[in-house]
C-alpha cells in the first residue's frame, strides 16, 4: 500500500490555533456572561442584606426614641411629683439642721496657697 | 451606464439623508436632550422619598429633656397593589381599630395613595406589618412620622410653645428657634418592584437629612419646678385674673424660671383659650407702681440732683401739685433718699423727679430699659408704653416715679431691678443658653449681653442697701424676709389699669421684685399679682407679693445651695389671705 501521499505537508490536519482562538474568545465570552449574572445575583442579594439592614436600624431608632420618650416622661418633673403625691415615692426635703458644710480650707495670707496634708510644713514638735 | 451611476448616486444619497437625519435625531435624543428625557423617565417609574429630619430636642440648663419626638406611623394603602381587600380590610380594621366598612370602601377606590390612619403608635404599626407579612398581604405601607411631646405638660407651657400641623413652632422657643430646631429634610429617588418593594440596586441621588440642632434653655427646672408650685399655691388662694414670676440671674441676663397664669398645656393646645397661651411677663403691660421708685431714686442721685444725705420734705402726707393732692400711706416728715425707698414714699419720689426735671427722669426710666424691646428670645415681646416729656401733662412728673402714667411688661421690671442687683448694667434678658449639635457638640453659644451701663456701681450700690432696708423690720416688705439671707427689693401696689379707660375701682396689680442674697445676688425675682380677690386693705405687694417671693427664695436657696450668711431671724408667720369671692381659673 503505498502511502507515501499521505506526508505530513500535504494531511487535512486539524488547526488548532483557530479553534483554541474561538473557545478562548467564547470561553471570555461565556466567563463574562457568567460573571456578570453572578455580579448582577451578588447585587441583588447584597441590596436585599442592605435593604433588611436599613429597615432593621430604622426600628432600632424607631424603638430607641420610644424607649427614650418614655424614660423622659417616666423622669419628668411632672410624673415624679404626681408620684410624690401619690405617696408612691416617699421624698421630704432635707431641713437646715441636717445639713452638714464642711469648713472651707483654710489659705495662708502669705501665699494664698490652700493648706494641705501634702503642703503643709510640720511642725518642730512633730518632727522630733 | 452614465444613467445607471445616477441613479445609484440618487439612491446611496437619499439613503445617506435618511441615515443622516436619523442619526442626528439620535444624537439630539440621546445627547442633547438626556437630562430631559432621563428625569421624565425617571418621573414615569421612580418615587421621591421623603428622609424626614428629626426635630432638635429642647433641654433645660442642665440637660432636662423638655420636649422630644415620640416616633409614630402613618398607615397608607395602594390600591393597586392589594389583591384580597376583604381579607386586608379585615385585618387592618381590627389592627387599627376602624370600621371594617370604612376600610373597604377606601381601598375599592383603586387609589395609589390611600391615608388610613395617622399617628399610629410604632408598636400597633410594626405588629400589623408582621402579621401582613405573615399573611402575606401586600399593598399597606408605614410612613415614618413623629409627634412633638412635653414630658412636663403644662409647666413651663409659655417658654416652650408648640408646633402646628405644618410642624412649625407657634409659640415660645419651638417658634423663635423654629430654624434651628427644625432641620432640613432629606430625600432619595428610588424604585419598586411591582410588588411595592424597593429594587435598591436603581436608588438614586440621595439628599440625607439634616437633623435639627438641640436648643438648651437657661430655665433651670428645679427652680423652676419651685416657683410654679408656689405660684400654683397663690393663684388657688388669691384666685386672681392673672399671675405671673420672672427669676433672672442678674449678672448674665439668663432666665432661670418664668411662670404665667393662667396655663396651657402644650401637649394639646386646642383643649386652651388664646387667652390661656398669653406669656404676660412680656406681653402683658401693667402699671408698675412703686417698685418703679428705684428708677427716679438711682436717677436722682447719679445726676447728683440728691445726695445721700439730701434731705427732702415729705409735705406730711399730702403735697398738692398740679391742682391735685398727692398721698402718702403714712403722713412723714424730712426724709432722705434711703428712708424713701425703705417707707416707699409717693412725694419724696414725686420731688425727686421734679428736681431732676422730666428730660432727665425720662432719660433715666429709658436707660433703665423701660419702653423697649429688650430683645429675649420670645414671640412677641412689646415695648410698654413710655410718653416722652413733650406728651406728658402737668401731672405725669409726679406720678410716673411712683409708677403711675406707665406702663412696662414684668420682664423690663425685673430687668431693671437687676440693675441694682448687678452693680449698674442692664443686661439683655436671654432664655436660650446654647444650639447644640444632636451629639451635644455646641453649635452656637449665646453669651451674657450688656445693652447699657445705666448707672455707676457705687449709686447700684447705695439704692441696693436702700432696698435691703424694705424687708427689715419698719419697710414695707418684712414679710419677703429669708432666713439666713439679706433680701433688697422692692414692693409695688398699683390700681388696675380699666379697660374702659381710668382706674377700675377696687382692683389691683400687686407685686414685689427682689433680690437675694443682697452682698452678692444670685437671682433677681419678680412676683406679680394681678386683681387679687381680697380685701382691699390688705392687698399690698408687701402683703400678697413678698411672702411668695419669701417662700420661693428660701427653696431656692437651698436648690443653689447657697450658704447663709446673715443671722438667723424669726420668720413671721404670712399665711396667704384667702380669697373673699369665687374665680374662675382657667
Amino acid at each position: 500500500m503505498n502511502l507515501s501521499f499521505l506526508t505530513i505537508r500535504s494531511a487535512n490536519r486539524i488547526r488548532l490555533r483557530p479553534i483554541l482562538i474561538t473557545v478562548a474568545v467564547l470561553s471570555v465570552i461565556l466567563c463574562t456572561a457568567l460573571g456578570f449574572v453572578s455580579i448582577k445575583l451578588s447585587q441583588h442579594a447584597v441590596a436585599e442584606e442592605i435593604r433588611k439592614t436599613e429597615r432593621a436600624v430604622t426600628r432600632l431608632r424607631s424603638e430607641n426614641e420610644v424607649l427614650l420618650a418614655a424614660v423622659t416622661r417616666l423622669s419628668s418633673r411632672q410624673h415624679l411629683t404626681s408620684l410624690v403625691a401619690q405617696s408612691k415615692i416617699a421624698a421630704n426635703y432635707i431641713t437646715a439642721d441636717r445639713v452638714a458644710r464642711l469648713t472651707p480650707p483654710a489659705s495662708d495670707e502669705g501665699d494664698s496657697a490652700t493648706r494641705t496634708a501634702l503642703n503643709t510644713v510640720p511642725s518642730r514638735s512633730a518632727t522630733r | 451606464m452614465n444613467l445607471q451611476a445616477r441613479r445609484t448616486g440618487f439612491a446611496v444619497a437619499g439613503i445617506a439623508i435618511i441615515c443622516t437625519a436619523y442619526s442626528a435625531r439620535l444624537v439630539d435624543l440621546h445627547v442633547v436632550k438626556h437630562e430631559e428625557y432621563a428625569r421624565l423617565a425617571a418621573e414615569k417609574h421612580s418615587f421621591r422619598q421623603p428622609i424626614q429630619a428629626k426635630r432638635g430636642m429642647i433641654l433645660d440648663r442642665n440637660g432636662e429633656i423638655l420636649a422630644t419626638n415620640l416616633p409614630v406611623r402613618t398607615i397608607v394603602a395602594d390600591a393597586s397593589h392589594i389583591q384580597n381587600p376583604d381579607e386586608l380590610a379585615s385585618l387592618v380594621a381590627a389592627r387599627l381599630e376602624l370600621e371594617k366598612e370604612a376600610v373597604l370602601e377606601k381601598i375599592s377606590t383603586g387609589k395609589k395613595y390611600i391615608v388610613l390612619k395617622r399617628m399610629v403608635p410604632d408598636e400597633v404599626a410594626v405588629a400589623l406589618q408582621n402579621e401582613l407579612q405573615a399573611r402575606k398581604l401586600r399593598g399597606i405601607y408605614l410612613e415614618n412620622d413623629s409627634i412633638r411631646t412635653y414630658p412636663n405638660g403644662a409647666m413651663l407651657g409659655h417658654i416652650l410653645g408648640y408646633l402646628n400641623h405644618e410642624r412649625n413652632g407657634v409659640q415660645g422657643v419651638e417658634c423663635t428657634m423654629n430654624k434651628e430646631l427644625a432641620g432640613v429634610d432629606g430625600h432619595r429617588f428610588i424604585e419598586r418592584d411591582r410588588t411595592g418593594k424597593e429594587i435598591m440596586l436603581y436608588r438614586g441621588a440621595e439628599a440625607p437629612a439634616e437633623h435639627g440642632k438641640n436648643v438648651r434653655l437657661t430655665i433651670d427646672m428645679g427652680l423652676q419646678s419651685i416657683l410654679e408650685s408656689e405660684v400654683d399655691a397663690a393663684f388657688d388662694k388669691l384666685k386672681p385674673e392673672t399671675m405671673n414670676a420672672v427669676m433672672v440671674d442678674p449678672s448674665t441676663g439668663e432666665i432661670l424660671a418664668m411662670v404665667s397664669r393662667p396655663a396651657f398645656d402644650p401637649n394639646r393646645p386646642g383643649d386652651f383659650q388664646p387667652s390661656q397661651m398669653k406669656n404676660r411677663a412680656i406681653i402683658d403691660m401693667v402699671e408698675p407702681g412703686s417698685t418703679f421708685k428705684i428708677v427716679v431714686a438711682a436717677g436722682a442721685l447719679n445726676e447728683g440732683t440728691v445726695t445721700p444725705q439730701s434731705s427732702i420734705f415729705c409735705e406730711n402726707g399730702r403735697f398738692s401739685y398740679g391742682g391735685r393732692t398727692l398721698k402718702d400711706h403714712h403722713g412723714y416728715g424730712h426724709m432722705d433718699v434711703h428712708e424713701i425707698l425703705v417707707k416707699s414714699s409717693n412725694i419724696g419720689s414725686a420731688k425727686m423727679a421734679l428736681m431732676m426735671g422730666g428730660e432727665k427722669f425720662h432719660e433715666y426710666v429709658r436707660r433703665f430699659g423701660f419702653g423697649e424691646r429688650l430683645g429675649i428670645e420670645l414671640p412677641g415681646e412689646i415695648r410698654g408704653l413710655v410718653h416722652p416729656p413733650n406728651r406728658w401733662d402737668k401731672l405725669t412728673i409726679t406720678r410716673m416715679p411712683m409708677g403711675h402714667s406707665i406702663a412696662v411688661t414684668p420682664l423690663q421690671i425685673t430687668m431693671g431691678m437687676s440693675v441694682i442687683a448687678n452693680g449698674g448694667r442692664l443686661m439683655a434678658p436671654t432664655v436660650v443658653k446654647t444650639i447644640e449639635e444632636p451629639d451635644g457638640t455646641v453649635f452656637r453659644a449665646n453669651p451674657p449681653r450688656v445693652i447699657r451701663d445705666v448707672v455707676p456701681k457705687e449709686t447700684a450700690s447705695f439704692i441696693g442697701n436702700a432696698l435691703v432696708g424694705v424687708t427689715q423690720p419698719g419697710g414695707t416688705a418684712t414679710q419677703a424676709r429669708v432666713n439666713g439671707f439679706e433680701v433688697a427689693g422692692k414692693t409695688g401696689t398699683a390700681q388696675k389699669v380699666s379697660e374702659k379707660g381710668g382706674y377700675a375701682p377696687g382692683k389691683y396689680v400687686v407685686s414685689f421684685v427682689g433680690y437675694m442674697p443682697a452682698e452678692n445676688p444670685r437671682f433677681t425675682l419678680l412676683v406679680m399679682i394681678d386683681d387679687a380677690k381680697v380685701d382691699s386693705s390688705v392687698n399690698y405687694g408687701g402683703i400678697q407679693a413678698a411672702p411668695i417671693f419669701s417662700r420661693v427664695a428660701e427653696r431656692a436657696a437651698r436648690h443653689l445651695d447657697l450658704i447663709p450668711t446673715a443671722p438667723s431671724v424669726p420668720l413671721q408667720t404670712a399665711p396667704v389671705v384667702s380669697a373673699t369671692t369665687p374665680n374662675r381659673r382657667l
